[in-house]
């Protein structure tokens, strides 16, 4: 029996690799491939020199980043169990696929080895993020040890809190069958948890003497004195567990590790046992947990990534949509009402209105002039950052509409119709969002420099100049995810789903190569014709507000085109586009 | 109505469907069935501008598809399988979004007309989250029938519908013939072919192994008078045989 389960988890893995191996034959995902390899050795690997293997850092007192380090990670784990012993209401539920529910639970497969399945199968996701992890950790100066060892502490922590929260949540099952109910539960948990605070603090009262101003003096001085109070029996008992488990990650030498190792692979093995042993019906609860997960996967691939975004009742419509008009308009009007109220026009207006009163209010009081400092610095980043992040939207928008391409093909539409439909609301939505920033930033920054009369025009054109270009930039940027799913559908399909793997991350890493290269490209032209403007301008008129509006004019209307020879060559591609590759023929 | 020439489908070396050509009126329903594989769903995407076809043409009511596809879309409804609904849309927001995709003058009355007929007005501030299967179909019917097509596809019309469901999915196949639209409908169930079909056109591994009438098909494959759809199906395809009972030798 356990051999077929062995059996079932080694041939997923082993064609989930295959199926992956005969991908790399396509050139795209081999050169991702080649360039993830590529990017996890310069990260990782290219830093695991002949000295990590060494004996690390060196022990004593000195290295009170360790104790620090691994005193913290105690009371953080503590706590955390603390928590989940209180607030959870996990019931006994083992996480199984659908597929396996379907087959194992139906099966004469005993109870404990269906447990030993699920600590197998987690066994494999424990081994890879514990290496993953210590690629990572080891890389921390403070922290001793090398890459092995950390691994192995990673995947000691790792293993018991998964054993843990299992035979936690057997345990509450079992309470709850012998009739303590959650409610109970906390106030039992609570209540013992209380007395031994309590108890604790009396304790200290009576034994640790309270800081004195030497112990508050400087940071280090409250670490020693923290140490001390947590070195103090009671209290170093209560963290004991959690030390030993913590104690072979935080090794500064392989010595320290082989000492720490005892004492945490008995913990280890306690907890195996307490799961193994514990006699409690988990298949119902499992059942619920699988339908769970199938359904938020299911979500996920059509593009909503939390359960709670699924509306629960009707929104109005953001506009009067009547029969005649562009179609495009249609499409925006479908997104806003998707987007959610907070983005319909009125409602984002009277947003913006109350946040730019807001902010005109704050200006005409010099005691908030830190609020403003604040402010000018936080804009632009948060500006640039939307600018960046907020076309990525685009990508969801594609999926959903690659999802449906069946129906949407029927639509009796031009290809640039659909094109521009589907790229109007993200448009819409950023250059909303850029307006309202810019509106803030020019705000502050007329305050700080403290000169209303004199610059205002000038700061005027140059915010009007700016949010002329937002627009069509941000359909610029658009339009490259737009591109990338009609032009690589499989390729863009694998990137949205989230999915792991080389290829995936070397396919991320040219994406966003290619985005950047590709708004360098249609920024070039703009930038060139909004200079030489701004000079002539200048030259003939003297005035720089008005080569300021010239220039940034004639970028607008650079960048119109641009878009606008976007759009009709996607539209073009639309029409084109074959499904037959995407869609098995039947 | 629905005019196929020639057409030719193919995906790299494969090819789905060779050289079918075929005709339906107005007031006919064609049942497109064949086995998997066969080329049905390949076919129907082609006819309804999902896909270009590699060679020959489609023409929806006289419109070349590849040549005007705006204008011969404009005249077509495609229903897939599975209703494709915007979770975030009403009832009557989805109508409102489709009579602004194909220019519906009269939308408001036509709308209301059709969720009458469909027997969905009390739902028509429900979103698609809150209904059945069936209403979900017969919201995408609604929204399919909104700008009174002549030439209408269904994929497997029937899939997850319960008893009334199919009962009502049938009438509204059989009135909207009566009303003159030439309709194709692609389906594994031969019964249901049976029941609402005038002609039907036979597929097997991208090529037409018959066409025609029921009465005409049937008697040209049919080895007694009585026979059915499903035996006609099996004699037709060369796959006779009396397939074994599951789980005995």
């Amino acid at each position: 029996m356990t051999l077929a389960l062995v059996y079932l988890q080694a041939m997923v893995i082993r064609n989930a690799v295959a199926q992956r191996v005969r991908r790399l034959r396509q050139p795209r995902y081999l050169i991702a491939t080649l360039l993830g390899l590529a990017y996890f050795y310069f990260l990782f690997f290219r830093q695991l020199s002949p000295r990590d293997a060494g004996p690390g850092a060196p022990p004593g007192p000195a290295n009170i980043g360790l104790l620090v380090g691994l005193s913290v990670a105690a009371v953080i784990m503590t706590g955390r169990i603390v928590y989940s012993w209180i607030f959870s209401a996990n019931r006994a539920a083992l996480s199984f696929t659908e597929a396996e529910v379907a087959f194992l639970f139906q099966a004469p497969v005993p109870r404990r080895v269906l447990v030993h399945y699920k600590l197998l199968k987690s066994q494999i996701r424990i081994l890879f993020s514990a290496l993953l992890f210590a690629l990572v950790s080891h890389r921390v100066g403070f922290l001793g040890g090398n890459v092995w060892t950390h691994a192995a502490g990673w995947w000691i922590l790792l293993s018991t809190l998964e054993l843990h929260s299992i035979a936690a949540s057997f345990t509450r099952e079992r309470l709850l069958e012998v009739g303590l109910n959650p409610v109970r539960r906390r106030a039992l948990v609570g209540g013992g948890l209380l007395l031994i605070g309590v108890g604790l603090g009396w304790w200290l009262r009576r034994t640790v003497p309270a800081p004195s101003a030497a112990n508050l003096a400087e940071p280090m001085a409250i670490v020693h004195y923290l140490q001390g109070v947590l070195a103090t029996p009671p209290v170093s008992w209560l963290l004991a567990p959690c030390l030993w488990i913590l104690r072979p990650f935080f090794a500064p030498n392989l010595a320290a590790f082989f000492r720490a190792l005892g004492p945490a692979l008995l913990i280890l093995a306690a907890h195996y046992l307490w799961v193994i042993r514990s006699e409690v019906a988990f298949e119902e609860a499992s059942l619920e947990l699988a339908r769970r997960r199938a359904e938020r996967s299911e979500a996920r691939r059509a593009g909503h990534w939390s359960e709670r975004n699924r509306p629960a009742r009707k929104r109005r419509e953001p506009f009067d949509l009547p029969p005649h008009g562009l179609a495009a308009t249609a499409f925006l009007w479908r997104a806003l009402i998707s987007a959610g109220p907070w983005f319909y026009p009125r409602n984002w207006l009277f947003i913006s209105a109350a946040v730019v009163s807001t902010m005109l209010w704050l200006a005409s009081h010099p005691a908030y002039r830190t609020v403003m400092v604040v402010v000018q610095a936080a804009t632009l980043p948060v500006g640039f950052w939307v600018l960046i992040a907020g076309p990525m939207l685009m990508r969801r928008e594609v999926r959903l509409m690659m999802q449906r391409l069946d129906v949407v093909k029927t639509y009796p539409l031009r290809g640039w119709q659909v094109v521009l439909g589907e790229m109007l609301a993200p448009i819409a939505l950023i250059t909303a969002i850029e307006w309202l920033l810019l509106a803030v930033l020019a705000v502050a920054a007329a305050t700080l420099t403290g000169e209303y009369g004199s610059t205002v025009l000038f700061s005027g054109l140059g915010v009007v100049g700016v949010a002329l270009l937002v627009p069509p930039v941000v359909g610029l940027m658009t339009g490259i995810p737009f591109a990338a799913t009609l032009y690589f559908p499989s390729w863009m399909s694998a990137v949205g789903q989230g999915g792991g793997g080389l290829d995936v991350m070397g396919q991320r890493m040219i994406f966003a190569g290619g985005y950047l290269v590709v708004l360098a490209a249609a920024l070039l032209p703009a930038a060139l014709v909004a200079a030489v403007l701004y000079f002539i301008v200048l030259w003939l008129a003297g005035s720089q507000a008005a080569a300021l509006s010239a220039g940034a004019g004639a970028a607008s209307l650079v960048l119109i085109g641009e878009l606008a020879t976007v759009v009709w060559w996607l539209g073009g591609r639309y029409e084109q586009f074959d499904l037959s590759a995407e869609l098995p023929p039947s | 109505m629905i005019e196929v020439s020639s057409l030719t489908k193919c995906y790299g070396e494969f090819t789905a469907v060779r050289d079918l050509s075929f005709a339906v009126q107005a007031g006919e329903v064609m049942g497109l069935v064949g086995p998997n594989g066969a080329g049905k769903t390949t076919t129907l995407r082609c006819c309804t501008g999902v896909i270009p076809p590699t060679r020959g043409t489609v023409r929806i009511a006289g419109i070349d598809l590849a040549t005007d596809p705006v204008e011969a879309k404009r005249q077509l409804a495609f229903f897939p399988d599975e209703p494709r609904l915007f979770e975030y849309l009403t009832v009557w927001q989805h109508l409102v979004f489709v009579a602004r995709l194909y220019r519906v003058t009269d939308f408001p009355a036509r709308a209301q007309t059709l969720l009458a007929e469909l027997e969905i007005s009390d739902q028509r501030d429900l979103l698609p989250g809150a209904l059945s299967r069936g209403m979900k179909q017969k919201l995408a019917i609604a929204c399919g029938l909104l700008h009174a097509p002549r030439v209408i596809f269904f994929d497997e019309p029937l899939t997850g519908l319960d008893p009334a469901g199919i009962r009502r999915m049938k009438d509204t196949m059989r009135r909207l013939a009566r009303e003159g639209s030439a309709l194709i409908l692609s389906s594994h169930l031969l019964s249901l072919l049976e029941e609402v079909c005038s002609h039907v056109l036979i597929l097997k591994q991208g090529e037409k192994i018959a066409d025609g009438s029921l009465a005409e098909v049937r008697a040209r494959y049919a080895r007694q008078t009585d026979a059915s759809l499903e035996d006609v199906f099996f004699t037709a395809t060369g796959d006779d045989r009396i397939p074994p009972v599951l789980g005995q030798p």
